[in-house]
């Protein structure tokens, strides 16, 4: 147990960013006179760009930075929407923002696909300001009153943002302490007794590794994660923007299941509940992109989505939905599904209405997107 | 393979039998939001047929439904002797003598994204905390049988809580008629005595009346109660019964007149071998046993609940018989059942009227183009079930989280093996007060609260960010709660003058 009787310990084992998102997140939550947080940073030296998801402004407002430090310290861009590389070739782009609005109980594309139907229509995307403003190579931020929803994630660096990180780690008290594990040794009860890093052997009241950690021996991540006093906060989806979410709402997950002692049976239950859930719709969406073998049979949740979609142009969602219904559209169309149908409730409007709404709703994007760039371009 | 889009055959038509509260409900429902798109609706009654009149007492959700299909609320309160409701009484169910109230809003401000239950945990021991009822708006309201509207102020103490209503069902199924005769719902007095299948596809063709008159319809609603005449008598569908965790089977209604003042909530006592709900309307108080035939007489029950009448009946007791659980779809083949012909939850939380309703919704939300049906079904299914599966699981927390022992049926239902699921969520609120959190699901995380608190189950310890806080904050936070919540409550009017002075009251019937 820890030195002091009264200060419980709490060592993070990591590699860069997946190291100091959890300890900075951590830091701002736990009373610092009652946990001392060390890190174990195992380093990361790959010099390629994470996407953040909108998301993460909870974590940010959390650990107290806001845009302009993201920019300032961790040279972040924002970005609209993002790219994903399909198994059939094409790119399917999918926007954090909203394709028109919604009107009278019924998605702005249930009016878009009447009006598209009767040849009136353009093509989808060109209602998503997200879409077109990432398009246009330009940035709003938020979208004013009485246009569709738009919201915003970053492109950044993962040096930077780790070196960021850290910093705000520190700053909150957070320790780096060496950066290899020679050893974790388990009691027979199933609790980590002992952790030796560096030549030095702690005794850590809980640990948390988080990320693809890589440990000395084979199974310790899993023995890690079995324990009373251990977790592994998992971030395996390879889809863009799904490391850093992955750990933030594994480390939003632990927070709110922080544990006394130890965890119970029915704590870890719930943590590891909620991960397979939110994987279970990441990894619906990878294999509607990037699977080649597209074979949706054992995923009826995929299923259903591409079922209903196909039927009548609605998205169902699941319990724990990590994408957007906006970006479960844009993928979905990326695949070429096209709806048969549209609601019911569409045709309380006649075809003229829906046509003069669609178009008034085109005009209005565009003209957003039009000042935009022309603003950005002047200034 | 499925027809293309443009071979399939344009829905055009709805037959919807029965004209109780589902059905009428359901015919306002889709004549108020489909009425203009060249559907033709037709509801079928017959006179002789009585109605159960379900769900006297409602959830908030019915405020919606009244609004979207363009209902005023001073009209509905005023045709159906309707009181407003701010939650539900439960007494004697953590054990004989408790009470308390699980309202239609929440206890305290949550903090930090930390629950306020968390704080009051921590805090309860110290002498003016008190109770949690004391941080909630509502309770304190029912409890001094007060009621206002709530604030559309999000910054304000009485914006924290929503209502519903306790009226008369049997008064509401004629006020929709109205209502949706007016939008162009046609109503055909008959009793269906045939229903003919298509022999190809199993759907219905027709159903033919006892005067040999004949309705063809494309998409047929099943709104005939639990005697299920299309989605059972025609289609088998199946039934999925719950009595092994839900045992009440019984059910025994009787009026009576109004005594004491009009409170703005449901009472529902635990009895020995079930419960009785009293409920207030401006007219009559409804009153009722749901019970376990298995641990009670006919006769006992009855005499339980005539006993325990707070006024003179007004009518003789009627006894209905159930089986709790689902149809194995709700959805099969063109037919759709809504109300008690798809399923039944005793009405311990008011949910009645409410599954009425997210049929309906659901219905809208799926309603086909086309006669090809298939995904529509599928999906409509998969959502309805999880809304009834999420309510049983909250009904048998009632039953399950309690300390009598005091006689064979309670015995039975304390000691009841419960789903995995289940037994998850009470171990995670029992060590730290954690409560499991779902995107779909009608009760959310302050409703296990109240029951779960309200019946004795108290966590061992608390969310430690609580300690974030400083005690002393703490304590100074609470303080002010207690203080805003009660003053705000001093303010309101007394429920039933409110409903007098503002226009609310019908004619005494």
């Amino acid at each position: 147990m820890s030195g002091s009787e009264n200060i419980r310990s709490l060592l993070i084992i990591g590699s860069g960013v997946s190291a100091w998102l959890p300890a900075a997140m951590l830091a701002a939550r736990l009373p610092r006179a009652a946990w001392r947080i060390d890190v174990c940073d195992l380093g990361d030296t790959r010099a390629d760009t994470l996407l953040a998801r909108p998301y993460i402004c909870r974590a940010h407002d959390l650990i107290g930075i806001d845009d302009a430090i993201l920019s300032r310290e961790a040279s972040a861009r924002p970005v609209h929407a993002f790219a994903i590389e399909t198994v059939r070739g094409n790119e399917a782009v999918l926007p954090f923002g909203d394709y028109g609005l919604p009107f009278q109980g019924a998605a702005f594309n249930q009016y878009w696909l009447r009006a598209h139907r009767a040849g009136k229509a353009r093509p989808l995307a060109d209602y998503n300001l997200a879409l077109r403003l990432a398009k246009a190579g330009s940035f709003l931020g938020k979208a004013p009153n009485g246009f569709p929803f738009l919201d915003y994630g970053y492109q950044l660096p993962r040096q930077a943002y780790g070196a960021l990180l850290k910093h705000v780690a520190s700053r909150a008290g957070v320790n780096a302490l060496s950066k290899s594990v020679e050893r974790v040794e388990l009691s027979e009860a199933g609790s980590i007794d002992k952790v030796t890093l560096g030549g030095k052997a702690l005794s850590p009241d809980l640990t948390v590794c988080a990320g693809s950690t890589v440990l000395p021996e084979a199974d310790l991540l899993l023995r890690i994660s079995q324990s009373h006093n251990g977790i592994h906060i998992k971030a395996a989806s390879k889809l863009a923007g799904l490391e850093l979410h992955q750990l933030q709402t594994g480390t939003m997950r632990l927070m709110s299941l922080w544990p006394g002692d130890s965890f119970t049976r029915a704590e870890k239950a719930e943590f590891d509940r909620l991960y397979r859930a939110e994987m279970d719709r990441i990894e619906d969406m990878s294999m509607l992109l990037c699977d080649e073998t597209g074979n949706a049979a054992d995923r009826p949740a995929l299923q259903r989505k591409r079922q209903v979609f196909a039927a009548r142009g609605r998205i169902p969602t699941e319990d724990y939905e990590v994408f957007s219904k906006s970006e479960w559209l844009a993928a979905l169309s990326s695949c070429d599904i096209v709806s048969r149908q549209y609601d019911r409730l569409v045709d309380r409007m006649s075809l003229e209405q829906t046509i003069s709404m669609v178009t008034q709703i085109g005009n209005r994007v565009d003209q957003l997107v039009d000042k935009n760039t022309t603003t950005r371009r002047t200034t | 393979m499925r027809a293309d889009s443009n071979t399939d055959k344009k829905l055009t038509s709805v037959v919807i039998i029965g004209g109780g509260t589902a059905g009428w409900m359901t015919a306002a429902g889709l004549a108020s939001m489909l009425g203009q798109t060249d559907l033709s609706i037709t509801l079928i009654e017959s006179e002789q047929i009585g109605v159960v009149g379900v769900g006297e007492a409602t959830l908030p959700h019915i405020r919606f439904f009244n609004e979207t299909i363009g209902i005023r609320e001073a009209d509905f309160m005023a045709a159906t002797s309707a009181t407003f409701k701010l939650g539900i009484e439960f007494v004697d169910w953590g054990k004989k003598g408790d009470s308390y109230i699980h309202p239609f809003g929440d206890f305290g401000l949550a903090n930090q994204g930390v629950d306020f239950h968390q704080y009051w945990r921590k805090a309860m021991d110290q002498p003016d905390t008190g109770p949690i009822d004391l941080y909630s708006l509502p309770v304190i309201a029912c409890r001094h049988g007060k009621f206002r509207p709530p604030s559309e102020d999000p910054r304000s103490v009485a914006s924290t809580y929503r209502y519903a209503y306790q009226f008369d069902a049997v008064k509401y199924a004629p006020f929709l008629r109205k209502h949706a005769e007016g939008r162009g719902v046609a109503r055909i007095e008959g009793k269906v005595v045939d229903v003919r299948l298509d022999n190809e596809t199993g759907n219905i063709n027709a159903v033919t009346l006892e005067n040999g008159a004949t309705y063809s319809a494309d998409l047929f609603i099943d709104c005939t109660g639990f005697f299920g005449l299309l989605i059972e008598k025609a289609l088998a569908t199946g039934y999925e019964s719950w009595t092994d965790w839900l045992p009440c089977d019984r059910a025994i209604a009787v009026p009576c007149e109004s005594a004491g003042p009009l409170l703005p909530y449901t009472r529902a006592t635990a009895d020995s071998a079930g419960w009785r709900w009293r409920i207030p309307l401006q007219h009559r108080t409804g009153n009722g046993h749901v019970y376990a035939s298995a641990f009670s007489a006919d006769c006992d029950a009855e005499d339980a609940l005539v006993q325990n009448l707070e006024g003179r009946m007004l009518a003789d007791p009627r006894h209905l018989r159930f089986s709790t659980g689902k149809r194995r779809k709700l959805w099969n083949r063109n037919c759709i059942a809504i109300g008690l012909s798809g399923g039944f939850l005793e009405p311990l939380e008011s949910t009645s009227i409410y599954l009425i309703q997210e049929g309906i919704t659901k219905l809208l939300e799926h309603f086909p183009q086309t006669t090809d049906l298939s995904d529509d079904a599928e999906e409509y299914n998969r959502l309805m079930d999880l809304e009834f599966e999420r309510i049983r699981d909250f009904l048998i927390l009632h039953y399950h989280a309690t300390e009598r022992d005091d006689s064979e049926f309670w015995n039975h239902v304390r000691t009841m093996t419960v789903p995995d699921s289940f037994a998850e969520k009470m171990e995670l609120f029992a060590k730290r007060g954690r409560v499991v959190r779902y995107d779909h699901g009608l009760f959310l995380p302050p409703s296990w609260v109240a029951v779960l608190l309200g019946q004795r189950v108290l966590p061992d310890e608390y969310d430690t960010r609580v300690d974030l806080m400083p005690e002393a904050d703490i304590q100074e936070h609470m303080r002010r709660l207690r203080m805003l919540m009660s003053d705000t409550a001093a303010k309101m009017d007394d429920h039933g003058q409110y409903l007098a002075a503002n226009g609310l009251m019908g004619a005494a019937k």
